[in-house]
């Protein structure tokens, strides 16, 4: 009887070999993936921009080189950033079967289409090439290169602060008498559902951050503000009819800006205030954000299977 | 002589329990141990005419594990490449199953010891073993055959819970053996349990 038992189970160990190695080899990419990324990046003389990939623990890839239409040279930076040891892959953060790593690649400006003062360079795609010899044709997002221009400095930026929670906010005030005509997020057939903004101009309460510019602390709403619900973050949203908004010299704007966190994709762009001064003047202010997606084996998965049935 | 036997098969667990690699070479080789058990158990069959299966693993085992002398097997190593296929990690799981195997015709081979001796107490002590030692070490290979598909933090407990078990086991496993290495078989090989009323003198 001890036997029959015996050659069952060690039967069922077979089988289930069996069955996790194809489940492994399912979940194997058989190029790496690259996330999506929303960039604007403005330039001068020189501009770093990290990129981010899924690649298979079981063989995973580096970056040696890349191509992209457009642009004469760029260097891939191999110093890492990241969680890593000496001996072990490098790599960003770990999942069952897959690593995301980053690769940095620094844009020069002289090597682009940027001559002129207006003029943009904009990309989706770029050739890969790893070092195992393999090439890509990734998809990664969009980015977006403008001269970097002089800022005419109608508002002064008292405060701004990001957090983990995919908020970010920034507190300004007036040099001159304006009128805001319009708030906009970057890419906004991409991002209009993954980017909300409010704008907060209750000069009483935001006046009590002037404090700030002796070195005072700040007032405990800005502290709170991180933890309350985005429905309860003050201000208006630019989606309503609210422009446009009219301003004296050295009065109070605030911005409160959401990011969906169930995204996976990366950001890097401005939230922009356009308007013209009183004098006549037309101005853009920007409100500068950085944002990485959380990303959960489940995201992964998800990325994984929907690049898989897109067929790689 | 039971002693004998169960003496070679004990050094050879020993031998393929133990690991001390110096320069990348395995100075307790496997294939010898091995070697020991297939000695062992031939003594067995020789003496007692027992029907040792054990001894066809064990010889499949001396050449299986060749390689093993030049690997290193701890569970540092098996943390790092666990999650990765490697023809190592099938080939390491393929020596573990080989290695049930052997140890459950062994067992085999103590049990029906035990059985032909009408040693009760040896008996039941032998079969709690076997049954404590296969449900356990089976339940650590089947669980190993996920590891491929753990996240970190679970391998990590996998990894230290089966070496804690699997220790424990093993060395049970071993201190039967050596209790029936210094089972008296009255040296002709009769099994028959020493009776005490036979022998007792009147006196």
């Amino acid at each position: 009887m001890w036997g029959k038992i015996f050659t069952a189970a060690i039967f069922i160990i077979v089988i289930s070999w069996g069955i996790n190695y194809a489940y492994y080899q399912s979940k194997l990419l058989e190029k790496p993936i690259f996330l999506e990324h929303f960039y604007e990046a403005y330039i001068q003389d020189e501009r770093q921009l990290t990129f981010y990939y899924l690649t298979n623990k079981q063989n995973p890839v580096e970056v040696s080189h890349v191509v992209i239409d457009g642009v004469e040279g760029v260097n891939v930076r191999n110093d890492y950033v990241g969680f890593w040891n000496n001996s072990g892959p490098r790599f960003n953060q770990e999942f069952r079967h897959h690593y995301l790593k980053s690769v940095t690649l620094e844009f020069r400006q002289d090597f682009m289409p940027l001559s002129e003062p207006d003029s943009t360079f904009s990309f989706e795609t770029m050739e890969v090439f790893f070092q195992n010899q393999s090439t890509l044709m990734a998809d990664v997002g969009k980015v977006v290169f403008y001269r970097d221009d002089q800022y005419q400095g109608v508002f002064d930026s008292r405060m701004s602060s990001s957090s983990n929670q995919h908020r970010s906010e920034e507190a300004m005030v007036s040099n001159e008498p304006l009128t805001i005509e319009k708030i906009s997020i970057p890419f906004e057939k991409d991002l209009g559902d993954q980017v909300a903004v409010k704008v907060d101009f209750d000069q009483e309460k935001l006046r009590q951050l002037e404090s700030l510019k002796d070195g005072g602390d700040f007032p405990d709403w800005v502290e709170g503000n991180q933890n309350v619900d985005w429905e309860g973050v003050p201000g208006a949203s630019i989606e309503a009819d609210i422009f446009p908004l009219k301003l004296d010299a050295n009065e109070w704007v605030r911005l409160n800006m959401y990011f969906n966190s169930e995204r996976t994709s990366f950001f890097e762009f401005s939230i922009q205030m356009v308007g013209t001064t009183d004098t006549g003047e037309s101005f853009v202010h920007r409100s500068p954000i950085i944002d990485a997606p959380n990303l959960n084996q489940q995201k992964v998965d998800q990325l994984v299977d929907a690049k898989k049935e897109g067929g790689d | 002589m039971l002693y004998d036997g169960f003496r070679k098969i004990y050094w050879g667990f020993i031998l393929v329990f133990l690991e001390i690699h110096i320069i990348a070479i395995d100075i307790l080789p496997d294939p010898v141990g091995y070697y020991l058990i297939l000695s062992g158990l031939n003594l067995l069959k020789s003496r007692y005419h027992l029907d040792v299966k054990a001894n066809y693993v064990a010889i499949l085992l001396v050449l299986v594990s060749i390689p093993t002398v030049f690997l290193q097997n701890n569970a540092m190593n098996q943390l790092g490449s666990a999650s990765l296929i490697t023809g190592w990690s099938i080939y390491m799981s393929v020596i573990g199953i080989l290695n049930l195997v052997l140890a459950y015709f062994i067992f085999q081979v103590m049990i029906s010891i035990a059985t032909k001796r009408e040693d009760d107490y040896l008996q039941r002590r032998t079969t709690n073993t076997f049954k404590a030692y296969m449900i356990i070490m089976l339940l650590i290979t089947f669980f190993e055959s996920f590891a491929m598909n753990m996240t970190r933090d679970l391998l990590m407990g996998y990894v230290t819970i089966s070496a804690i078990f699997g220790l424990i086991m093993n060395i049970t496993f071993l201190v039967l053996i050596s209790r029936f290495s210094k089972v008296d078989d009255k040296g002709d090989g009769s099994l028959v349990k020493p009776s005490e009323h036979e022998e007792t003198p009147t006196s």
